[in-house]
């Protein structure tokens, strides 16, 4: 798989600030490619860049092989991007607002009326046509806003935290969606400050953080490279007693680090080891008699792991250190 | 096959140049013209200008017909009359473009910025030019419209005489350099402020600095350039009589301040014409000078006292051949009773006909096509984002701090 986006050494600084400190990227053709990092962390200065709204103090970024520095005009024909916050020109219908940027790019009159048809279905909004863009839910909005990167039919999609600010329904509709685009062969790069919502969706992942990038790799590689050990959550079913046998069970598996009964009936169970190890310890479990109603890695274990790698900066935001004493 | 590699590079890249263009006017004027209210607003602008027209026609009717009565000009009182109609109508859509010009684009480049919609323009293969003009071409547009809209209105001077075509392609042709150079001035101020309304502010004050700002200015530093000096020079100059046709009366007039300059005991020279080229009240009072009959009227008072020139309208007044023999002539010089101004006669040579018209307004109409054309090329360096008016010094600073 060859990289179509790649950056090398990005810097940028914003007097004095510094946003990106050499940024290495390299996205391959066809990912759908998660950029996760806390606010801050440089997630939006390296769309720009990658867009071409922003040059970076220092270092370059290819997409398709085309400098965004040196030849910005042919890299904007080859990608379309959604930003962060976008607004939504007022008295427009949304035929119009996608006939508008068709003609941007310089669209003959018959491609766009195919393009705009297309898309509409795309995003599910071919109902919607001719309804006044600024009436449109913030949901479809966003879809909208979507379809408008998509009319000269990029290769390359830069979404910067397309799902802010949407319901569980509507990020759902996004992220079947965005499926959808990768099977047209579409290489996605998406920006998130939230690890779920990207987990699932990604092929791969970079962790960035104070503008550097912290991991990169395919969410699997990430897990096994960022874990120290995963949680797993196991709900057994009984009274007090039978439920601390179960505890005493996970408890002397080799693999297990830790056992933890909470009040709810449910086994926190700190685990070193690999899928493999995962499915003997429950087989193990079974066979030992537990009742196990319900066995799964804690939802959110990337997300605490994500916490952990990028907390170690933030310890001079965090708070009152140690010295002051405390109150309290 | 040679040629259709050609064309096939070409095509696209005009389309590309011009179809920007017309992405952004196609959608600016969709969203201007939509609805009811652009032409309700246009009914209500040439109502109101249809009001005004009336109203001066009355006015010029009563003067006239009173002047008449006394015996005056009757020939030209229909004369007169068209010429007050077409100066009211010119001065108010000055006004009105003076007004809604700016207006009508400072929000063109901010309001794209505040709405978060320009990241999405910029991201487009549009140039940056195109934007600036698309924003422009479709808000003068708008005002054009209302402009133009207005041309049956001023056609109703025909039919009272005293004002050629020509004329009124001359007051149509300022107001249209006006309008092009008052809209990209806002264009830039849109460019160049963060806010709506900071451009806004900027672009009136500026406005306000052009019109009334100039006049004032020149007032004063004429009024610092001429002090008082015990004897005005005068100057005789010979026209008709509009009363018996072909009698040659003399008339005294003061000596033209530029031409005064040496006689003059001040030592600041007089005001340059250019500062008062922007001015769009001077460009209408030369163009309405130019159908007027009478060369001491309002207009072309104003006209001769910035040029220095004298000038005259179209009307009977003639060139006639300088007088041979002197002529004893007595002035009263406001203080100290009559002089004898005999020995000014020919000082300067009387000017009727060679500054009768376009003495002002070509040069003010050209300064508004510069500033526009300047106000655009700074607009392009501002409007995507980052940009900035001067060119980026490449800063020799310490390399950024890369650490593994």
């Amino acid at each position: 798989m060859s990289a179509i986006v790649t950056t090398r050494g990005l810097v940028k600084r914003y007097n004095g600030t510094l946003a990106l400190a050499g940024l290495d990227l390299d996205i391959g053709e066809g990912e759908i490619f998660g950029l996760v990092g806390p606010n801050g962390a440089g997630k939006t200065t390296t769309l720009s860049i990658l867009a071409t709204l922003l040059q970076p103090t220092a270092g370059d970024a290819e997409i398709a092989g085309l400098s965004v520095l040196r030849s910005p005009d042919r890299v904007r024909r080859v990608l379309g991007f959604m930003p962060d916050a976008f607004g939504v020109y007022d008295d427009m219908r949304v035929w119009e607002y996608l006939d508008f940027f068709g003609r941007c790019y310089g669209l003959p009159a018959d491609r766009r009326r195919r393009m705009i048809a297309d898309l509409l279905e795309l995003v599910d909004l071919a109902d919607k046509r001719d309804s006044y863009v600024q009436g449109l839910s913030r949901g479809m909005q966003q879809r909208l806003c979507l379809a408008h990167a998509l009319v000269h039919d990029p290769s390359v999609l830069l979404l910067d935290e397309p799902a802010s600010g949407l319901d569980p329904r509507a990020r759902v509709e996004l992220r079947e969606l965005l499926r959808e685009l990768r099977t047209l062969g579409k290489t996605i790069l998406i920006s998130s400050h939230i690890l779920p919502e990207l987990e699932e969706l990604c092929t791969s992942l970079a962790i960035i953080d104070h503008g550097r990038v912290v991991a990169a790799g395919t969410v699997g590689e990430i897990e096994t490279r960022l874990r120290a050990g995963a949680v797993f959550r196991a709900r057994v079913l009984g009274d007090g007693a039978e439920l601390e046998a179960a505890r005493a069970v996970f408890a002397a598996d080799p693999g297990v680090a830790s056992a933890a009964l909470r009040d709810d009936g449910v086994v926190e169970i700190g685990f070193r080891g690999d899928d493999e190890g995962a499915a003997a310890l429950l087989a193990r479990a079974v066979g030992a008699g537990v009742r196990i109603a319900s066995f799964a890695r804690a939802a959110s274990d990337l997300e605490e792991l994500f916490l952990q790698v990028t907390a170690p900066n933030h310890v001079d935001e965090a708070g009152p250190g140690p010295a002051d004493g405390g109150g309290g | 096959m040679a040629q259709s590699v050609t064309t096939a590079r070409r095509g696209p890249r005009l389309r590309g140049r011009f179809g920007g263009l017309t992405a952004v006017a196609v959608k600016e004027l969709r969203g201007r013209m939509r609805g009811r209210r652009a032409f309700a607003l246009i009914t209500l602008y040439v109502g109101t200008l249809a009001l005004f027209a009336v109203a001066v026609y009355q006015i010029a009717r009563t003067a006239a017909e009173s002047q008449a009565a006394l015996g005056g000009t009757s020939p030209f009182v229909s004369a007169q009359v068209g010429q007050a109609v077409f100066a009211g109508i010119l001065l108010l859509e000055t006004l009105v473009v003076v007004f809604l010009a700016p207006a009508s684009t400072t929000g063109a480049i901010s309001l794209e910025r505040e709405k978060q919609t320009l990241d999405l323009l910029a991201v487009t293969p549009l140039s940056s030019l195109a934007i600036v003009l698309g924003k422009l071409f479709s808000a003068l547009t708008w005002v054009l419209v209302l402009v133009f809209s207005s041309v049956p209105l001023t056609a109703i001077v025909f039919v009272f005489g005293g004002v050629a075509p020509e004329d009124m392609v001359r007051g149509y042709a300022y107001v249209l350099a006006l309008a092009v150079g008052l809209g990209a001035l806002g264009l830039f101020f849109s460019a160049a402020a963060r806010r709506t309304q900071a451009a806004t502010i900027l672009s009136y004050a500026t406005v306000l600095v052009i019109t009334i700002g100039t006049g004032v200015g020149w007032l004063f530093w004429q009024a610092l350039a001429s002090q008082p000096t015990s004897q005005q020079p005068v100057v005789i100059q010979r026209g008709v009589d509009f009363a018996v046709p072909g009698k040659a009366v003399d008339v005294v007039v003061p000596e033209p301040a530029a031409t005064s300059a040496p006689s003059s005991s001040s030592t600041l020279p007089g005001p340059p014409e250019a500062l008062v080229w922007l001015n769009p009240l001077v460009a209408v009072a030369d163009i309405v000078c130019g159908t007027d009959t009478d060369p001491y009227s309002i207009a072309c008072t104003a006209v001769a006292s910035v040029t220095g020139r004298q000038v005259a309208g179209t009307g009977p007044i003639m060139d006639l051949p300088a007088r041979e023999e002197a002529v004893p002539v007595k002035v009263w010089n406001g203080a100290g009773g009559w002089v004898d101004a005999s020995n000014n006669l020919g000082a300067v040579a009387p000017q009727f006909s060679s500054s009768t018209r376009d003495n002002v307004w070509p040069q003010g109409a050209l300064a508004w096509l510069v500033v526009g054309a300047v106000s655009v090329a700074l607009s392009v360096r501002l409007v995507r984002p980052g940009g900035r008016l001067l060119p980026r010094t490449p800063r020799r600073g310490p390399s950024p701090e890369v650490t593994a």
